[in-house]
C-alpha cells in the first residue's frame, strides 16, 4: 500500500523501513517506508491522530522520551540505524533539531535563548557571531537586534516561532523538523515563516508536519499522505497512504483516498 | 460561585401543584450560610485569642530589659532567665536541619519527578511518602533516638545538635520531596521538550531550564517545611535536648560545637510551662513571642516568594 | 559515540564534552535516586526500631497483660502494663478534638469553597494555614494557662490538667487540617453539578447538602480521618494540658471523665524520655512499645483514609 519508489534523484537522508509505533499496547502508526531525499521540503499531511507527528517525533527520539512508546522497524540517517544502541539521541539532537507545534522559547532573554545550545554543545567558534547569524538565517535580526536582552517572552507569537527555528538553525542541524509550526499564529506570521522555509530548503533538510494542505502545496516538494486505520476517534492505527512529488500529490494522486482528502471530499 | 438572584415570587409560572415554600428554604439557607461564616469566624477569634493572650503575657517580659531576656541564659531565678542557648539552639538546629533536608530532599524530588516519573519505584515512593506524613512526630523521635543517639554514637556524641538536625532532618523530608515536586510539575513540558530538542541531556535540562523556573515553588515549600521543623518540640524530647544549658555549642572546632548538647526555644518554652510559678510562664510566653517572630518572618518570606512567582507566571 | 552518526558538514566546529555530560548525568541519577529511597529506608528503620525493642519488651511483659490489663504503673515498684489505659485516654481527647474539628473545619471549609468572595477567600485561606503553623508547644500554653480557668470557672470539679482542655484546643488545632483539606475535595467537585443543580430549582444549601457534599464526600472523609491521625498523634498538648495521671479502667468508667487528668500514649513517651531512662531499662523498652502502638493506630487511620479515598472516589470526566 505504501509507495517506496525513488521519485526523486537526489540523495536520502532519511530512510524508513517497516516502522510500527506502539504507545504501550496501541498501535499508532504501521508499516511505514519511505525515503527523505536531502534538501527540500517533505510535508507530512493527513487528519488528526494518523501518526505524523509521531513519525516526526521518531527521526530525532523524542519519541524515547514518552512512556512505553516503542518503535519497531530501521530508520537510518545517512547510512546509521538511528535506533542502535551506540547512537547518543543527544548529539542525534544536535544533529536533527525541531520546532515545535506552540513556540516554546526559554524564559530567559532572546541573546540567551540562541547562545544556550551554542554554548552547551561546544561550539569553537564565536558564539555572539553565531547567535547574529541564527537570527539573521531566520529573519528575525532586524526586529529583535536592539533588545537581545529582554525576555523571549515579551515577542509576539510570530516572532517566538522564528526565534525557535532560530534557535534550532544555531546548532547548525544537518535535518529540521517542524512540528505544525504555524498552527499557533495568525496568517500574517504564517506567511513570513513559510517565505522563511522556502529560503531555508536550499541548505537544509526540512521536513514539516502541517495540517494546511495549502501551506504543504506551497512549500514542499515531496509530500506523504498519512491516514489511519479506523477513522473513528484517532482509534485505528496511523499509516502511509502515498507518498511523492508534491505535484503528483496534488495533481495525480494514485490512490482515491488521498483524491477525496486534497480535493477537501474528505470524511 | 454561581449567584442566584432573589426569585421574584410572585411569578405566576409555577402550576399549583407544586409548593415550592420558597420562603422557608431560603431561611433554612440564611441560617445555613451564618453558620459557616460562623465557623471561620470562631477559627479566627480563636487565632487572635491565642495571638493576644500570647502577647500580653510575653511582651512586657519580652521588652522589658531588651535585649538583656535574649542575652541572658535560662536561670533559677525568673527575673533573670532568658533564651539566650535556646535561641542559639534553634539557630543551629535550623542550619543543620536545612543542610541535610534540602538537598536531599529537592534532590529526591527531581528524580521521582524528572528522572523516574510514572515508573514502579516511584509510585511505591509516592505511597510511601503519603503514609510518613501521617506519622507523628513522636515516633520520628523515637527512630532517632534508636538510630542517631544510640547505633551513631560516635559520630553524632549521643544527645547532641547534630542528632537534633538529622532527626528533624527525617521529619521534614517528605514534605519538602513534596513540595519540589509540586513545583516541578507546575515547569510547562513545552520548556523540557525545547531543551532536549537542542541536544542536551536530562539532568542539563533540569539544571539550566526546569529547575530556575521551579526555584520559587520549592524555596516556598522549604521555608514552610523548616518552620515547621523549628516549632517541633516532641521528638527532641525524646532523643533527649536538654532543658538547662548555661552554654554555646563551640564554632570551632566545629565538631565540637555539633557534637555538644543542646536545647531549643520550643524545648525552653516548654521547660517554663510546666513550672508552677506565674514568672516563668510569662518567660514561657516571652519565649512564645520570640518563636512566633522567627516564624512569622519565615512564613512571610515564603508568602512573598509565592506571590512574586504569581506575578511573574501572570505576566 | 557521534562517530556513529553521519557527521554533518559542519560537525568539526562542535566539541561537545558528552563524555562528561554523560558521567553527571549517571551521577545525578544514582544520588538524587539515592535521595529518594531515603525515604523509603526512613520507613523500614521506623518499624524496624520499634519492632527491634518492642519485642524486648514483649520477653519480660507478657502480652496478653499488655493489651488485657487495667492498669498502667510502669515506673511504681509492682508495675502493671496495660496499654488500654493510654489508648483510651488517647482516643477520649481525639474525640473532643474532632467534636471541635469536624463541625467548625467542615463548616469553614463550606463557606470558604460556596460562599466567600474570590477575594476574601484569599485571604482567608492563608490566615487558616497560619493557624496550622502554629507550634504545638504554644497551643499546649494557650490551653493550660487559658483554656483551663475558663473551664474551672464553667464546669465544678475540673482539675487543673485535663482531658477536656487538651481536647478541645487539639480540635482548633487540627482544624485547619480538616478545614483545608475538605475545602480542596469541594471546590474540585465540578461547576457543572452545582448549574445542573441550580437549573432543577434547588437553592444554594439544597445545593451543596444535596450535591456538593456527596460528590466531595470521600475527600471530606479522608480529611477528617487525617485529622484524627493528627490528633491520636499529637504530644504536647495533651503533655502539658492533659498531665500525665493514666486512670484504670473500671467499669464506673471514672476512666473517661474529661475533668481529670489523664495520661496519652505520646505524653507517656514525652514522660519517660524526660526521665532519661537508660538503655535496656524497661522503661527505655516501654516507649518503644507503647510507639509502636501509636504508629499501628495511625497507620491503620492512614489505611482507611487511602481506602476511603479510592473506594469512593468519584470521577468526574
Amino acid at each position: 500500500m505504501a509507495l517506496t519508489a525513488a521519485l526523486v534523484d537526489t540523495d536520502t537522508v532519511l530512510s524508513v523501513e517497516n516502522l510500527s509505533v506502539y504507545y504501550d499496547r496501541f498501535l499508532a502508526l504501521t508499516q511505514v517506508y519511505l525515503n527523505i531525499p536531502q534538501r527540500c521540503v517533505t510535508a507530512f499531511i493527513g487528519s488528526s491522530g494518523c501518526g505524523k507527528s509521531t513519525l516526526l517525533r521518531c527521526f530525532n527520539r523524542m519519541n524515547d522520551l514518552t512512556m512505553g512508546c516503542r518503535v519497531q522497524g530501521k530508520i537510518s540517517y545517512r547510512g546509521t540505524d538511528l535506533y542502535a544502541p551506540r547512537v547518543d539521541p543527544v548529539e542525534l539532537r544536535r544533529q536533527i533539531g525541531m520546532v515545535f507545534q506552540k513556540p516554546n522559547p526559554f524564559p530567559k532573554s532572546i541573546y540567551e535563548n540562541i547562545a544556550y545550545p551554542i554554548r552547551i554543545n561546544g561550539y569553537q567558534g564565536d558564539v555572539e557571531e553565531l547567535v547574529e547569524q541564527s537570527l539573521r538565517d531566520a529573519a528575525l535580526w532586524d526586529e529583535v537586534k536592539d533588545k537581545l536582552k529582554q525576555n523571549a517572552l515579551s515577542l509576539s507569537g510570530g516572532q517566538q516561532q522564528r526565534l525557535c527555528i532560530a534557535r534550532a538553525l544555531a546548532i547548525e542541524p544537518d535535518i529540521l523538523l517542524m512540528d505544525e509550526p504555524c498552527s499557533a499564529l495568525d496568517p500574517i506570521s504564517t506567511a513570513r515563516i513559510e517565505d522563511l522555509i522556502k529560503q531555508l530548503r536550499t541548505q537544509y533538510t526540512i521536513i514539516i508536519v502541517t495540517h494546511n494542505m495549502q501551506q504543504a502545496s506551497r512549500i514542499s516538494q515531496m509530500t506523504a499522505f498519512f491516514n489511519s486505520s479506523s477513522g473513528e476517534a484517532g482509534a485505528g492505527a496511523g499509516y502511509l497512504v502515498e507518498y511523492g512529488t508534491t505535484e503528483q500529490i496534488f495533481t495525480d494522486p494514485r490512490q482515491d483516498l488521498t483524491r477525496d482528502y486534497v480535493s477537501g471530499r474528505f470524511g | 460561585m454561581t449567584q442566584i438572584d432573589q426569585v421574584d415570587q410572585s411569578t405566576p409560572a409555577s402550576p399549583s401543584r407544586f409548593q415550592a415554600n420558597l420562603a422557608q428554604r431560603y431561611r433554612a439557607d440564611q441560617i445555613f450560610q451564618t453558620a459557616a461564616l460562623l465557623s471561620v469566624l470562631i477559627a479566627l477569634f480563636v487565632l487572635i485569642m491565642l495571638l493576644g493572650d500570647v502577647f500580653i503575657t510575653g511582651f512586657p517580659r519580652f521588652i522589658q530589659d531588651f535585649p538583656s531576656f535574649l542575652l541572658s541564659y535560662p536561670s533559677r531565678r525568673a527575673a533573670q532567665a532568658g533564651i539566650l542557648s535556646p535561641l542559639v539552639g534553634t539557630i543551629w538546629l535550623l542550619i543543620l536541619t536545612g543542610l541535610f533536608a534540602i538537598p536531599t530532599g529537592v534532590g529526591a524530588g527531581i528524580f521521582l519527578e524528572e528522572f523516574a516519573a510514572n515508573t514502579r519505584l516511584a509510585r511505591l515512593i509516592e505511597i510511601n511518602i503519603g503514609n510518613l506524613a501521617a506519622v507523628p512526630s513522636i515516633i520520628y523521635g523515637l527512630l532517632a533516638l534508636q538510630v542517631f543517639v544510640r547505633w551513631m554514637e560516635p559520630i553524632t556524641g549521643g544527645r547532641s545538635v547534630l542528632a537534633g538536625g538529622l532527626t528533624l532532618a527525617l521529619l521534614i523530608l517528605p514534605i519538602i520531596i513534596v513540595a519540589t515536586r509540586e513545583a516541578l510539575r507546575s515547569v510547562p513540558n513545552s520548556i523540557r521538550q525545547a531543551g532536549f530538542a537542542v541536544g542536551t541531556t536530562r539532568w542539563q535540562v533540569v539544571r539550566d531550564h526546569v529547575l530556575p523556573i521551579a526555584l520559587p515553588g520549592i524555596l516556598t515549600g522549604t521555608i514552610l517545611a523548616l518552620s515547621r521543623a523549628i516549632g517541633e518540640t516532641a521528638p527532641l524530647i525524646t532523643i533527649g535536648a536538654l532543658t538547662f544549658i548555661a552554654f554555646l555549642p563551640p564554632l570551632s572546632p566545629i565538631i565540637e560545637g555539633l557534637r555538644s548538647p543542646f536545647t531549643a526555644l520550643p524545648i525552653q518554652t516548654y521547660n517554663w510551662i510546666s513550672r508552677p510559678q506565674p514568672e516563668f510562664q510569662n518567660n514561657a510566653a516571652a519565649a512564645i513571642v520570640m518563636l512566633l517572630i522567627v516564624l512569622l518572618l519565615m512564613n512571610a518570606t515564603a508568602i512573598y516568594l509565592r506571590n512574586r512567582t504569581q506575578k511573574i507566571r501572570n505576566d | 559515540m557521534s562517530e556513529n552518526l553521519a557527521t554533518s558538514r559542519t560537525a568539526s566546529r562542535w566539541k561537545p564534552r558528552r563524555k562528561w555530560s554523560q558521567w553527571s548525568e549517571r551521577l545525578v541519577y544514582v544520588l538524587f535516586g539515592a535521595f529518594a529511597l531515603l525515604s523509603i529506608a526512613t520507613t523500614a528503620g521506623i518499624i524496624a526500631s520499634l519492632v527491634f525493642e518492642a519485642i524486648e519488651f514483649f520477653k519480660a511483659v507478657p502480652f496478653t497483660h499488655f493489651l488485657f490489663d487495667g492498669e498502667w504503673t510502669p515506673l511504681f515498684a509492682n508495675p502493671q502494663y496495660g496499654i488500654l489505659v493510654l489508648i483510651s485516654a488517647t482516643l477520649m481527647t481525639a474525640a473532643i478534638a474532632l467534636c471541635v474539628a469536624i463541625p467548625l473545619g467542615l463548616m469553614a471549609a463550606i463557606y470558604l469553597s460556596e460562599f466567600a468572595a474570590p477575594k476574601l477567600r484569599r485571604w482567608l485561606k492563608p490566615s487558616l494555614e497560619l493557624l496550622a503553623g502554629i507550634p504545638s508547644v504554644v497551643h499546649g500554653y494557650f490551653a493550660l494557662i487559658f483554656v483551663t480557668p475558663i473551664l474551672q470557672a464553667l464546669i465544678p470539679g475540673v482539675e487543673v490538667f485535663n482531658a477536656l482542655s487538651a481536647g478541645l484546643v487539639m480540635g482548633i488545632a487540627i482544624l485547619p487540617t480538616v478545614a483545608s483539606l475538605s475545602e480542596d475535595a469541594i471546590f474540585a467537585v465540578p461547576q457543572s453539578l452545582r448549574q445542573g443543580a441550580y437549573a432543577l430549582g434547588t437553592t444554594r444549601r439544597e445545593a451543596i447538602q444535596n450535591v456538593v457534599l456527596p460528590g466531595a464526600l470521600s475527600g471530606i472523609v479522608a480529611s477528617c480521618i487525617l485529622g484524627m491521625a493528627r490528633a491520636v498523634g499529637e504530644t504536647m498538648i495533651v503533655t502539658i494540658a492533659a498531665g500525665q495521671n493514666p486512670r484504670p479502667i473500671k467499669p464506673d468508667l471514672s476512666f473517661l471523665d474529661p475533668r481529670l487528668s489523664v495520661q496519652t500514649m505520646t505524653s507517656f513517651i514525652v514522660q519517660v524520655s524526660q526521665g532519661d531512662a537508660p538503655v535496656n531499662s524497661i522503661e527505655y523498652k516501654t516507649i518503644f512499645a507503647v510507639g509502636m502502638t501509636l504508629f499501628i493506630i495511625t497507620l491503620l487511620l492512614n489505611i482507611i483514609s487511602f481506602w476511603f479515598v479510592n473506594r469512593f472516589r468519584e470521577s468526574y470526566e
